[in-house]
């Protein structure tokens, strides 16, 4: 898939929204069967199944006077090479078209209403429906068997989610056009289907007017991250330190697009300040007394206690340009030191930590 | 249960395959004997009635919209075609048994075809804008060449079928729907072959003339042939149901209707041992090939084919 990625790349110009992907895939798809239909003058008839049949037995036709058929008209099938060729490219055409909908899928999914084994159900079904298809074709007597081993294996399936047997329904006619050697049908029901289901999942189509829209729940939380002068709360800040350092850059990277989308704030607080102590009333007062004259603002973000040990105050504060952190660090050991053993200071954008203690 | 149901799966497949396919050819092969017997010995009635059929073929799937067919070089067979594509299917017309397959074009060319016609070894498939298709036989599960003849009448008329008059070598073009100003008659165009031929030329017959006592309002032939025998041109239409033979030099000989209810026919041959071959589209029935006896100089003519002869009408000829 390697050049096929690069090839993507380059029809979306580095693009990595899903729609445009979505059209490259497609429009590379179909520049591939061009050239290849160009190449190979029998492609398009193996593609459409309009290839010619040989008369191997010469075939009899049923004698219209009489009341019934007079002979079995004989099943004709290609050479098996032709055949071969014929059913393989049947199943890779299935693949090649479903994968865009297994994306769709994914990426119109919340977390919680995704289900992997249908993503994976919608690449091989098809392929499994195709190959019946072609199997069975026009006798009826397979037909009959088919329906009889499907009786007897009983398999039955329920789906939480009423979307997900639409994309198995759209899996099956994808498998019954490859079979019935219609693939530009199939092909047409691929790129409209994802057309028609990007709209519904962009625009929120049918939604509960008395309910908000998706867009809109994202819009306070955003906001908050983004509009550090309003009195909101913090992420998580024991999560912002479990991340990896390539994590961080990608939290912040998003961070940093939803600031530009909602407008850029210089941030409230620049450090937050972690000391533990045993006395947590004196130096809470101390502390504050202390960062009053010391930062520009200050708020108390947490009193951590712990049964049989120090407890721990947190402080957000926003250091003033004219002192460095080793000074303001300086004057809180000078202050309060003898009530705090432990004084940390996670600082800057990249949380530089310098620990006393 | 599950076993029983596996029997039961087992069961029905194998009766469904049936016999092998060498036993099936050969129980082909004696049903076709059996029917080439029983039309042979049908065409040697001379009293035998013409308005009943002898055989009917019902078409293979790959032919369900069968639009023009012609005998081949040695009389046994028709090559019939389709309405939509170059796709040909060669038949032995006494027992209904399809010999072999081909199409034309590196990629099977797509048109409007109407009829077709022979002449020698050469074809010619019409297309109803007036584009005749020229081409050889193809082996079977083969493609032919063909080379195109774009006769620029497309203006004037749309076409709906070809025959071959060996007396002035010419191909006979049937117009379903002429222009304007010849909609009230019944037009065929001559269109000349071989080396330094004379200019195209039409016949132009009026419809009243030819309708006579019939109760058509309208005559919109669907194919046209040569009758062997005399040298008439046969017609038929596939909304009026009307068979009308005229002579070559534009006389209407008789016009009536077809000799059996026949779904929309498109085709028509006649052979040399006096039978009529009938081609019908798709319609409400499945396509079809109807053959019935054709009232010929050697046959003692029970029931007339096509209606009464009608007076001598002297067509107008540019």
């Amino acid at each position: 898939m390697g050049p096929f990625h690069k090839l993507i790349d380059m029809l979306t110009l580095g693009s990595d929204r899903p729609v445009r992907r979505l059209i490259a895939y497609y429009v590379l798809l179909g520049l591939v069967v061009y050239a290849v239909n160009e190449v190979w003058t029998d492609f398009d008839a193996r593609l459409t199944g309009s290839e010619i049949v040989r008369v191997d037995t010469p075939e009899l036709l049923q004698d219209g006077l009489t009341e019934a058929p007079t002979v079995s008209t004989p099943i004709k099938k290609p050479p098996p090479l032709t055949l071969l060729a014929s059913v393989t490219m049947m199943l890779v055409g299935t693949v090649l078209l479903m994968l865009p909908v297994s994306w769709v899928y994914m990426s119109t999914r919340n977390s919680r209403s995704h289900n992997q084994g249908v993503v994976q159900t919608l690449i091989i079904l098809p392929i499994v429906v195709a190959g019946i298809v072609i199997i069975v074709q026009d006798s009826l007597a397979l037909a009959f068997s088919l329906a009889g081993v499907v009786a007897a294996v009983r398999f039955r399936t329920t789906l939480k989610d009423a979307r997900d047997t639409v994309y198995i329904f759209l899996a099956i006619a994808v498998g019954f056009a490859a079979g019935v050697q219609a693939l530009p049908i199939a092909a047409l029901l691929s790129v409209f289907f994802n057309v028609v289901v990007i709209f519904t999942w962009r625009y929120d189509f049918g939604h509960n007017v008395l309910e908000a829209q998706s867009s809109t729940k994202w819009v306070e939380p955003l906001s908050s991250l983004a509009n550090q002068d309003a009195d909101t709360e913090v992420p998580d800040r024991d999560l912002v330190l479990a991340l990896t350092p390539e994590s961080a850059d990608i939290l912040a990277a998003r961070f940093d697009r939803v600031r530009d989308l909602l407008g850029k704030k210089k941030t409230r607080f620049n450090a937050v300040l972690r000391l533990t102590t045993d006395a947590v009333t004196e130096t809470q007062r101390m502390t504050e007394s202390l960062l009053d004259d010391t930062v520009k603002r200050w708020q108390l973000d947490q009193v951590v206690s712990m049964e049989g040990k120090p407890s721990e105050l947190i402080y957000l504060v926003r250091i003033k340009k004219s002192m460095t952190e080793d000074e303001f660090l300086t004057a809180v050991r000078g202050r309060i030191g003898g009530l705090v053993p432990g004084v940390r200071l996670e600082a800057g954008e990249s949380l530089n930590e310098q620990e006393d203690g | 249960m599950m076993r029983g149901a596996l029997f039961a799966t087992l069961a029905v497949v194998l009766g469904g395959c049936g016999l092998g396919k060498a036993e099936r050819a050969a129980a082909d092969s004696a049903s076709a004997m059996a029917r080439i017997t029983r039309l042979t010995s049908q065409i040697d009635d001379p009293r035998g009635r013409t308005d009943v059929p002898l055989a009917k073929w019902m078409m293979p799937r790959d032919l369900q919209e069968i639009s023009g067919m012609v005998l081949t070089p040695d009389g046994n067979h028709v090559l019939a075609h389709g309405d939509e594509n170059g796709h040909l299917v060669e038949l032995e017309w006494r027992s209904g048994m399809v010999t072999r397959r081909f199409d034309l074009g590196e990629q099977t060319v797509k048109g409007d075809f109407e009829g077709i016609t022979r002449v020698g070894l050469d074809y010619y498939m019409l297309s109803s804008k007036g584009e005749i298709y020229q081409f050889r036989e193809a082996e079977d599960g083969k493609r032919a060449d063909y080379l195109v003849i774009d006769t620029k009448l497309g203006k004037e008329c749309e076409f709906e079928g070809i025959a071959h008059d060996p007396l002035t070598n010419a191909l006979l073009m049937a117009c379903k729907t002429p222009e304007k100003s010849m909609r009230d008659s019944l037009v065929i165009y001559r269109w000349p072959l071989g080396d330094n031929p004379p200019p195209v030329s039409r016949i132009t017959i009026p419809l009243d003339l030819v309708i006579g006592s019939n109760d058509w309002n309208d005559l919109r032939p669907s194919d046209i042939t040569v009758d062997p025998f005399t040298g008439n041109f046969v017609l038929i239409t596939a909304q009026e149901r009307a068979m009308i033979v005229i002579s070559r030099d534009g006389v209407v000989v008789s016009a009536g209707p077809v000799p059996t209810e026949i779904p929309h026919a498109e085709g028509i041959a006649i052979t040399r041992e006096g039978l009529l071959l009938i081609s019908a589209e798709k319609g409400d029935a499945p396509a079809s090939i109807t053959i019935f006896r054709w009232p010929h100089p050697g046959r003692q003519a029970a029931a007339p084919v096509g209606g009464v002869p009608t007076d001598t009408i002297n067509p107008s000829q540019p």
